[in-house]
């Protein structure tokens, strides 16, 4: 018995003919029959009269195309378009300009023109729409499933370069931008795509900024196809050597400044999802501007590790090469801990007690700087806070009213941290300023902020008023 | 429905879970790309509805998530993988709890399907006549929200969030973003989220090097 389903979108409406196998089915009323051959399978686009249809090879091929189009689309990872020399698929579809989707039709008839529709983001939506409530329908070519799996790993790799020159797809832009940051040093592989295929966009992303090591890529190709030559950073024999004529810094003042700057750089460079299995102990170089120039490993687990540590991006090479020359310079001893934790200490340890960091004592301006503060907290503070007890804060601001340091003062406070503006405030980075490049530490004035559950703010000077 | 289990140290899966396939991962954890994805998906959601907050702890009682997901705070320790946020936490993301996020967007999508598809429409118009996403009213308030979210959570520290401090580009993300949650809207939504979440990603079954 002949048996038709019908899949109706607004902008697509799938219709499937084919037979029933009746035998041995309980109930076989038309309306119930499962659809088990399929004959012909019809797509309209409403806003197309004549619809796309074929048999079961051109419903596989839309199906499988559709599929592999939209995750590829989703996470912006593309696989090789198909292996060359093999036979095009009956059904295609690729991202064009403009944020469309063309899908391509092969058949005998259209030979060897496809038939070409052009659809809107809203319209594939309703194709895949159409296909998923077909799979989902028990009497509908029972059996058969969608089978979605991602791509392996490396198919993925091989083809970033690729997926780069596409169209950035869905949140892909950044895992692309990640990507592109690690491919960005190997030559690019020849890689050819049908001429039509996004000429606008390819050059809008070509030149952009690779946000992940913040250099930016060079507009010209010229300038990749010449391997730069590579930049070696120096070895710590040669950095011992060079260090041998300079100036250990030894002033408990400079030295503070520097732990402080070093700490900074290692906390925002660092990978939070980096696997550190023990302590790894650096002794790490630093020069008087906060450059870290070299470091060695101090353990044997700091020696297998170094990838795990923001320390080998971190390294000052020159852009001409070779190696950092400095009149002065001090070493830290840095421990990354396993729970995310970096010790920073001088390592032959302070001559004598730093001073404290600079303050402001001007009790007008603290006064001034409070009612500031109170501002731009409340500014930015939304309520409806969700801890339930008081969350209390030392914070440091500078003269302008930036907040440089925030220390919770329990451990609640640290752990809703997060959840508050002092976060989107907090610019721990004007805490210190470089004079003739030397790091030094920014007076600040102190306060003790504290949240209450109840979405009240509580503000007063450190040392009181 | 009344559970019988006895008591155990880990309790089982919850079972809705099992629409979402099992693929080999490294490590067996979310990698980094898919923890960012995930959590900013949510982060779009939350910028097209001011009442995401209250209705995702809903689902998880819904889904039977609670396993996984106990309180509000566990909600937002399970997102903070995300290395971007401001206070990311150094904790791994299992591929179950993974699972319930995606299960949750695709539940909070399904209740929005309306507003996504509206938004979805008056992007493609924007693109298509080459109109500034900025004066489709609708359009503009979404990504204006999604920008103060995605600035008020993210460590603006990060290489890749000061990349985003350019409104074109983050309006970029919000619509990108946008479009994913109406494929989230669907049938099939969970199930291709999470597809598109792992691609990539998996090993290779079949060789091993």
């Amino acid at each position: 018995m002949t048996v038709v389903r019908q899949y109706k979108l607004p902008n697509c409406t799938l219709s499937l003919e084919g037979l029933s196998d009746a035998t041995g089915t309980v109930d076989s009323s038309p309306a119930r029959a499962p659809l088990t051959v399929l004959v012909n399978a019809e797509c309209r686009f409403a806003n197309r009269p004549e619809p796309l249809s074929g048999g079961l090879e051109f419903f596989d091929s839309l199906v499988s195309a559709v599929n592999t189009y939209v995750r590829q689309w989703m996470s912006g990872i593309e696989q090789p378009i198909r292996p060359a020399g093999g036979q095009p698929q009956a059904v295609e579809l690729m991202a064009i300009e403009n944020g469309l989707h063309r899908l391509l039709v092969r058949s005998p008839e259209t030979a060897p023109d496809p038939v070409r529709v052009d659809l809107t983001t809203v319209q594939l939506f309703d194709l895949v729409e159409a296909i998923d409530q077909c799979f989902a329908d028990a009497t509908t070519l029972p059996g058969r499933s969608l089978a979605l799996s991602p791509l392996p790993r490396r198919h993925a790799r091989a083809e970033v370069p690729l997926a780069r020159r596409a169209a950035p797809a869905a949140v892909g832009v950044s895992g692309l931008a990640a990507a592109a940051a690690l491919f960005f040093m190997l030559p690019v592989p020849e890689t050819r795509r049908p001429a039509e295929v996004n000429p606008g966009v390819s050059e809008g992303i070509e030149p952009q900024v690779d946000p992940e090591n913040g250099a930016a890529a060079p507009p010209d190709l010229e300038v990749e196809t010449e391997p730069e030559p590579e930049v070696e950073p120096p070895s710590s024999e040669e950095l011992a050597a060079a260090l041998e004529d300079s100036q250990e810094i030894t002033d408990p003042d400079r030295l503070a400044a520097l732990g402080q700057q070093l700490s900074e750089d290692l906390y925002n460079e660092r990978d939070e999802a980096a696997a550190i299995p023990s302590p790894l102990s650096y002794r790490v170089t630093v020069g008087a501007d906060g450059a870290i120039l070299g470091y060695r490993p101090d353990n044997e687990a700091a020696r297998n590790n170094a990838e795990a540590t923001p320390l080998p991006d971190l390294r000052f090479v020159p852009a001409e090469g070779g190696r950092a020359t400095t009149e002065a310079f001090a070493d830290f001893k840095v421990v990354f801990e396993p729970n995310g934790a970096i010790e920073i200490a001088p390592w032959h340890g302070y001559s004598e007690a730093p001073s404290p960091p600079p303050e402001i004592t001007d009790s007008e301006t603290i006064a001034r700087l409070e009612a500031d503060l109170r501002e731009t907290i409340t500014a930015e503070w939304t309520g409806d806070p969700i801890f339930d007890r008081d969350l209390e804060y030392r914070l440091g601001v500078t003269e302008d009213g930036t907040i440089a340091e925030v220390e919770p003062l329990s451990d609640t406070a640290s752990v809703y941290y997060g959840e508050l503006p002092l976060e989107d405030l907090h610019r721990s980075e004007a805490a210190l300023s470089r004079e003739d490049d030397i790091v030094v530490r920014v007076p600040l004035a102190q306060y003790r902020v504290v949240f209450t559950p109840q979405g009240y703010l509580e503000t007063s000077p450190w040392r009181g008023r | 429905m009344q559970s019988t289990r006895p008591p155990t140290d880990t309790p089982p899966a919850p079972l809705i879970l099992d629409r979402l396939p099992d693929f080999p991962v490294p490590k067996g954890v979310c990698p980094r790309r898919m923890r960012m994805q995930i959590d900013l998906i949510l982060l779009a959601i939350e910028a097209l509805d001011v009442t995401a907050a209250p209705v995702i702890l809903k689902f998880v009682d819904q889904l039977q998530l609670q396993t996984l997901i106990p309180n509000r705070v566990a909600l937002w320790q399970l997102r903070s993988t995300n290395p971007l946020r401001r206070f990311s936490q150094r904790r791994a993301l299992s591929l179950e709890e993974a699972k319930a996020l995606v299960m949750l967007a695709h539940h909070l999508c399904k209740r929005l399907t309306v507003a996504v598809r509206q938004l979805a429409i008056d992007y493609d118009r924007a693109r298509s006549q080459n109109i500034p996403l900025d004066k489709e009213p609708r359009l503009a308030y979404y990504l204006k929200r999604f920008r103060t979210h995605f600035r008020s959570r993210m460590n603006p520290r990060r290489s890749l969030t000061a990349y985003y401090s350019n409104d074109e580009k983050l309006n970029e993300l919000a619509s990108r973003l946008l479009l994913q949650l109406l494929f989230c809207t669907g049938t099939n939504g969970a199930q291709r989220l999470w597809v598109a979440l792992l691609d990539g990603e998996i090993l290779d079954t079949e060789i091993r090097d």
